[in-house]
Parts: structure tokens; sequence; C-alpha cells
């Protein structure tokens, strides 16, 4: 009887480690390499289209492993100068809007609402709009995007 | 079960299936028959909506446009709950009140204590069922 | 017919291991209600024979995947109807669970001895809206892409463990190719595979402990 209890305690340690196994190779699951993120700078606009006031929507071409993405981004004239948003709504992602009329960028997806400084000013938007860096060189207006 | 969609107008027909379900049923052939009765009404239901409505297929990825994305009119309550919980709190609207719900559901059977099937003795049990029906059922009219 | 069959049965052997299942009897107080799981297993099977079909033309790229629907409901014969149908089952998949489940939670079915069938049934419940979850994204446009990514942010809110939970999902940062892939992949593959095992412990549970009689 010796016999049968170790096999039966080399079976039920094979499905114990067995399962283990497949449990902790789900980490596959998971990106080894999670993409790399630096800042790039890509040319926005030309600088002389650049706004003199108020909030300019216009559209940042840029490449990254992919290959050439495109992607939204406001530009606003604030008191300290051009600064660019990411057009993307802090709270879950959707694409934020400018609405002239009431002065905010609109969220059409849960009704979130931030000033022309990105501030949030309404909603459930947890952050203020990501602020871009924003280089202006060879008459043109750099503006920088983590890829 | 089944096969009755004819007792409305031929009341005798009804009384003669009930007398037979008095007896046992045996599942090969009576079960059998209107098991297949419900499935040709269910893939005609189907079919006939698929015909009628067949689905669209919308306008092609655009990173660049504003867009309202609307979710499946069976995750709507979540979509439009999301909205009630600002800032640092959005994990209450995405994660603790779905879990609650869930557990809630999942658990009802040990929730429940009493063995009693009669819904009046499980008074508790029925609130807690209706207050969650009835604010899915909010919250759905409320995101269309 | 008979005379095949029994040919293939005195060898293959279906019949003798199946008889009781065969010819057991049924509780008489059973009425429409109870047929709404039936209904939801029906539309289960209508669901995996219309996605195997859809599985040989659809192509899960980033760059195909919108161009190949295009193609399944214009150049596929009853592509259009596989695809609506496919889509219509999965509607009604849920109004069915809802109310089967209303049936049982009324009649007090859930109770001892049947919890675990009912937790089994809730699990089947999560790996529905997970097939619905995923299945969402693969028409891939904007509606597709948008709902995504609003509802894999919403697993990034999660306290903690949020973030990974957020790569896990997506396969990355954004949503993009390898998210289709992934989605795809779960819809497929992982999603029906799993509802098999719990389908199996459902009815297993169902047969063992007969329908509950009730009322």
């Amino acid at each position: 009887m010796l016999r049968r209890e170790f096999l039966k305690r080399f079976i039920n340690w094979s499905f114990g480690i067995l399962g283990l196994g497949m449990l902790a190779s789900s980490i596959h699951l998971y990106p080894k390499e999670v993409k790399e993120m630096q800042t790039r700078y890509f040319p926005a606009i030309n600088s002389d289209d650049a706004p003199r006031k108020g909030v300019k929507k216009t559209t940042l071409t840029y490449t990254d492993n992919s290959g050439e993405n495109e992607a939204r981004i406001f530009l606003a004239v604030l008191p300290e100068g051009l600064t660019a948003f990411s057009a993307v709504c802090s709270h879950l992602g959707c694409l934020v809007d400018w609405d002239r009329g009431k002065e905010l960028f609109l969220c059409p997806c849960h009704g979130g609402k931030y000033d022309i400084a990105g501030n949030v000013a309404g909603g459930p938007p947890p952050e203020s709009l990501t602020r871009l860096p924003v280089e202006i060189r060879e008459g043109k207006v750099f503006v920088g995007v983590t890829v | 079960m089944g096969a009755l969609s004819y007792d409305k107008t031929a009341g005798n027909f009804r009384r003669a299936v009930t007398a037979m379900r008095c007896e046992d049923k045996k599942f090969y052939p009576d079960y059998l028959f209107e098991i297949l009765i419900v499935t040709i009404i269910t893939i005609e239901i189907v079919f006939a909506l698929a015909l009628l409505f067949p689905p669209d297929i919308g306008r092609r990825i655009n990173f660049n446009a504003t867009y309202q994305p609307r979710p499946e009119w069976y995750f709507l309550w979540l979509y439009e709950l999301v909205k009630y919980f600002p800032g640092k709190w959005m994990f209450i609207g995405t994660t603790i009140l779905p879990l609650i719900v869930f557990l809630l559901i999942t658990l009802a059977p040990f929730l429940e204590k009493t063995q009693d099937t009669s819904l009046r003795k499980r008074w508790r049990a029925v609130v807690i069922a209706s207050i969650l029906l009835v604010s899915a059922v909010i919250l759905t009219i409320r995101a269309i | 017919m008979g005379k095949i069959f029994d040919y293939l049965d005195s060898r293959f052997v279906l019949k003798k291991p199946h008889k009781s299942f065969l010819e057991r009897d049924l509780p008489a107080n059973v009425n429409y209600f109870y047929c709404f799981g039936g209904i939801t297993f029906i539309l289960f099977l209508l669901l995996l024979s219309t996605g195997l079909m859809l599985s040989t033309y659809y192509v899960p790229s980033e760059k195909e995947a919108y161009q190949s629907i295009k193609f399944i409901d214009n150049k596929v014969y009853f592509g259009g109807v596989i695809r609506a149908v496919h889509k219509w089952s999965a509607n009604l998949m849920v109004v069915c669970i809802v109310i089967h489940m209303l049936r049982v939670f009324v009649t007090g079915s859930y109770k001892k001895p049947r919890e675990l069938n009912w937790v089994a049934g809730s699990v089947l419940l999560i790996l529905t809206l997970g097939f619905g979850f995923t299945g969402y994204l693969l028409p891939w446009d904007q509606k597709a892409y948008w709902a995504t990514v609003v509802g894999t942010s919403m697993a990034g809110t999660v306290p903690l463990i949020g973030k990974y939970l957020l790569i896990l999902l997506r396969g990355g940062f954004d949503v993009n190719g390898i998210t289709l892939l992934r989605f795809y992949s779960f819809h497929v593959l992982w999603l029906p595979l799993i509802s098999l095992v719990f389908l199996w412990a459902h009815f297993h549970m169902i047969r063992q402990q007969g329908i509950s009689g009730g009322l």
C-alpha cells in the first residue's frame, strides 16, 4: 500500500504543478516590452498660421514604430504664451472639442469640461488636459509628443 | 413548455396538454419535441430581426475627429454610471460599484439565509433585486 | 434510418450510457419561463455556428479588419445575413439571460443545493458580457474603436493595478492592431473554450440535481 500512496501523492503533485505552471504562463499575455516612451518633436503648423488669440484646432502628423499616425491637438494662446494641448480627455480617453461660444473644451463622452488653460471646469475628468511642449524654429511650430 | 402559442384560442387543447403534463414527461419524445419547437421559434425570430434590421458598419477609424462612442445597450448603465464619479472618485463608478453588483448577484444564494422560496418571506432579497433592476433601467434610460 | 442508427449504436454505443438521460422523467410544474435558459443555449449554438463561418473571412488586422467586414457584407454568400444573425443572437442572448436569471431568482431555484449552479451561471453572464465587449471592437470602425478606448480606460482606473490591467487588456499603451488581435483571440478562442467548461458545469449540475420543483 505504500507504493499506492506514493502514486497518489505523485499524481496530486503533478496536477498541482501543472495547474500552477498554466497559471504562471498567463504572464505571456502581458507585453514584454511596453513601448519606450520619449518626447519627440514634430512640426504642427507654420508659425505664421499660429493663432494670435483663442484656440486653434490642428492635426499633428507624427511617426512612431507603427508608422505614420495622426493626433488631434489644440494650440491655445494663454498669458504665458502659445500652449499646445493633447485633445485626449483625461477621463476615459475620448477626444475633446473646443466650443467657441462657451469658451470651453467639451468632451462628448461623459460631459467633461475644461477651460482654455486646460483645467477641469466641470464633469468627471480627474486631471487637466495634457500640455505638450512647444518649440518654434525654422518658421514652424514644433509640438512634442511622447512616442 | 413551448408549442403553446395556440392556447388563447383553443382552450381545449391547452387543457389536454396540462392533463398530459401531470403525468411524467419523458425526455424523448415529449420533451425533445417541445425543445425543437422552441428552437424553431427562436431561430425564426433571430432571422426575422436579422433580415429586417441588419447591423450597419460605421465609418473608418478617424483619430482626428470628435466622436461619441456608444457601447452596446447592455453596457449603457455603466456608461452613464461613470459620469457621476468625478476626479479621484472615478474608480467607484468603474470598479467598486460594478464589483459590488457582481458580488451581490453571484453570492445571492449564500446571502439569502432562508430556504423558503415564497417571495413574501424573501422580501429583503426582493427589495435589493428590485433596487438593482430599477437603477439599471433608470441609468440606461438616462444614457439614451 | 432506424437500421443505420442501430448498426452504428451497436458499435459506437451511444444509447446505453445516455439511457437515463433520454428516458428520464421531468417535473410537471414547469412553465414557459423555464425555457429561457434553453433559449440562451440555442442562441449560443447559433452564435457558435455563425461565428465559425464569419471567422473564415474576417481578418483581425489593423489594416484589413474594416475592409474584411465590408467584404463579408457585400461579397460573401449570405455574408450580411450571417453577420446580422450573429449580432442579433448576441443581443437576444443578453435579454434571455436576464429573463432566465429573473426566473431563477423569483422561483428561488438557486437555493440549496443549487448555489454553485447559480455561481456557474453568473460566471457565464460575465463571459457573455466579455464576448459582447471583445466582439464590439472587431468591426474596427469609429464606434468600435472609441468604445474600446473608453471601455479599456475604465479598467485603467482600478486602484493600484489599473495601469497594468490596462496594458494587459490593450497589449500596450494604446488601442491598436495588437489590441484588435488580442480581442479577436479572446472572442473566438479563450471565451468560447472557457464558456464550454462552464456550460458543461451548468448542465451537469442541472442533470444531477434535477430541475428545481420550486413553487
